[in-house]
């Protein structure tokens, strides 16, 4: 499901102006992108958490040269469920296909 | 940084830059998050753009064992959401670290282990100061001569590093004793960190040797005498090195031996040096990411401060003041003066609507340096006068 699709399922969900829908996605997005940004984490009761997590740095060789390289570290975004999310997944056993 | 803010903030940020009621915005919200749910359970990859793709994964069921009663159980097959970042997001998230970039290490065969930059680092002193060590050498070799009845002594002592303290302290008066003792204490940290128990009982070895050789050599004529002797004791040294294994080991070791004789002879410079390059060995990471900092910072620096200023910049979606605070003058915390020049059009720092124009003035270097740390303290307590004065 692409973002256009989203937009339109958001917009059933809607009762007030749904005609600004993906004007608004793409602002949460926004502001979700600068809280983590900011190196801030964003939790979401009853869905789960966005949070930064920083990556330390490596040594990763290329096999094809066996060249060393050192990478890094580096933060990167990530997403953690949470509890009821959680508790939804366990319950849930594939969709009808 | 490192708040976890929550759904009430998400909305209150939303209702703010999408002039939108609370409510409104709440309900927007709610529905964004649960069709996201509600979609991943009907089995639908979500792609949001800005934000990233999730997705249920399917986790096969697998046996296991309790790990405290030892009995295998099963695991059932299950479901867990994988998220993966947009790269946009990906991008805006590690805009702190942006700058490091990967580093090609010399070759397969360099290690990246402390110890072994370590010992290579003395090697490369050791070549620089052959010639210095040369004279050093031979005052070396007389210790191993003369020392000779001493030095049977110490043969049997390396077994026991405690037994050598002991008899050292039998054989030398208080004076040496203490001479001994900075020394043992000066040449210990080289030691301990580029090698075992078997160097460091070599290394207090020459030490002894040398302060008996101090204390020979500062005896008078009876010393002289011994010196004769010892020139004597050298030859023979020399011509029996191969015939006692002992001797030979000796010779085997000898690299070693003056690496550790100069450094003992060096002691308070080196001992410096040594830590100082120690702790940079030891940290090689920092170092290498250290070293590549300041080379990005300057070259950020010097094209922007010659050319571009005062620069205009339309503000796209993800930029911040912070981002373009460490985009053109190398630190986030100088954002403040970019909000200075900018008080007209920004109302509020947090939230600037997407394409406001934004005046980046040209980097005062005495306010603006992000290599001076009293620049960044002052520019953050800027900050956070600024931001208390909002609230």
């Amino acid at each position: 499901m692409k973002t256009k699709d989203f937009v339109q399922k958001i917009q059933h969900n809607l009762t007030v102006n749904p005609e600004r829908s993906a004007e608004l996605v793409e602002l949460t997005t926004s502001i979700i992108s600068r809280i983590l940004g900011d190196g801030d984490a964003l939790a979401i009761k009853g869905f789960g958490t966005f949070e930064v997590k920083k990556k330390e740095e490596r040594v990763s060789i290329n096999p094809a040269t066996g060249n060393r390289w050192m990478i890094p570290p580096k933060l990167v975004p990530g997403f953690k469920p949470g509890t009821t999310l959680k508790e939804k997944l366990k319950t849930y056993s594939g969709h009808e296909q | 940084m490192n708040n976890k803010l929550l759904f009430q903030n998400l909305t209150d940020q939303l209702s703010q830059s999408g002039k939108l009621k609370k409510k409104d915005a709440e309900e927007f919200l709610r529905a964004f998050f649960k069709v996201i749910e509600d979609s991943l359970f009907e089995g639908e990859t979500v792609k949001i753009q800005g934000l990233g793709t999730f997705k249920l994964l399917k986790v096969e069921s697998r046996k296991s064992v309790n790990v405290s009663t030892g009995e295998e159980f099963e695991i059932k097959e299950h479901y867990k959401i994988s998220y993966s970042p947009d790269n946009t997001l990906k991008k805006i998230v590690n805009e702190p670290l942006s700058y490091l970039e990967p580093v090609e290490l010399d070759g397969p065969s360099a290690k990246k282990e402390p110890t072994v930059r370590n010992s290579r680092v003395e090697k490369n002193r050791s070549d620089d100061e052959n010639d210095v060590i040369d004279a050093k050498e031979k005052e070396e070799k007389f210790k191993i001569g003369t020392v000779k009845p001493s030095e049977t002594q110490h043969k049997i002592m390396p077994q026991n590093k405690s037994d050598l303290r002991t008899s050292n302290k039998e054989q030398k008066n208080g004076t040496r004793q203490s001479v001994n003792g900075s020394r043992k204490r000066s040449g210990r940290p080289v030691e301990s960190k580029n090698s075992g128990s078997f160097f460091r009982v070599f290394l207090i070895l020459i030490v002894l040797a040398l302060a008996a050789w101090a204390i020979l050599s500062n005896y008078s004529a009876k010393k002289e005498n011994d010196h004769k002797l010892k020139e004597l004791a050298i030859i023979d040294a020399d011509t029996s090195f191969e015939d006692t294994p002992l001797e030979e080991f000796e010779t085997v070791i000898q690299d070693s031996l003056k690496l550790e004789a100069e450094i003992a002879a060096k002691i308070e410079s080196l001992a410096v040096v040594e830590k100082n390059g120690g702790v940079k060995n030891l940290a090689s990471k920092p170092t290498s990411v250290a070293t590549i900092k300041p080379k990005v910072t300057t070259k950020g620096s010097i094209s922007e401060s010659e050319s571009d200023f005062p620069a205009y910049v339309k503000l796209k979606q993800g930029e911040m003041l912070t981002v373009l605070s460490l985009k053109y003058y190398g630190h986030k915390a100088f954002w403040v003066y970019i909000y200075a020049a900018n008080m007209d059009v920004i109302k509020d720092p947090n939230h600037i609507p997407l394409g406001t124009r934004i005046k980046i003035p040209k980097p005062n270097s005495s306010v603006i340096n992000a290599n001076d740390p009293d620049c960044i303290a002052k520019a953050k307590a800027l900050q956070t006068k600024i931001l208390s004065r909002k609230e």
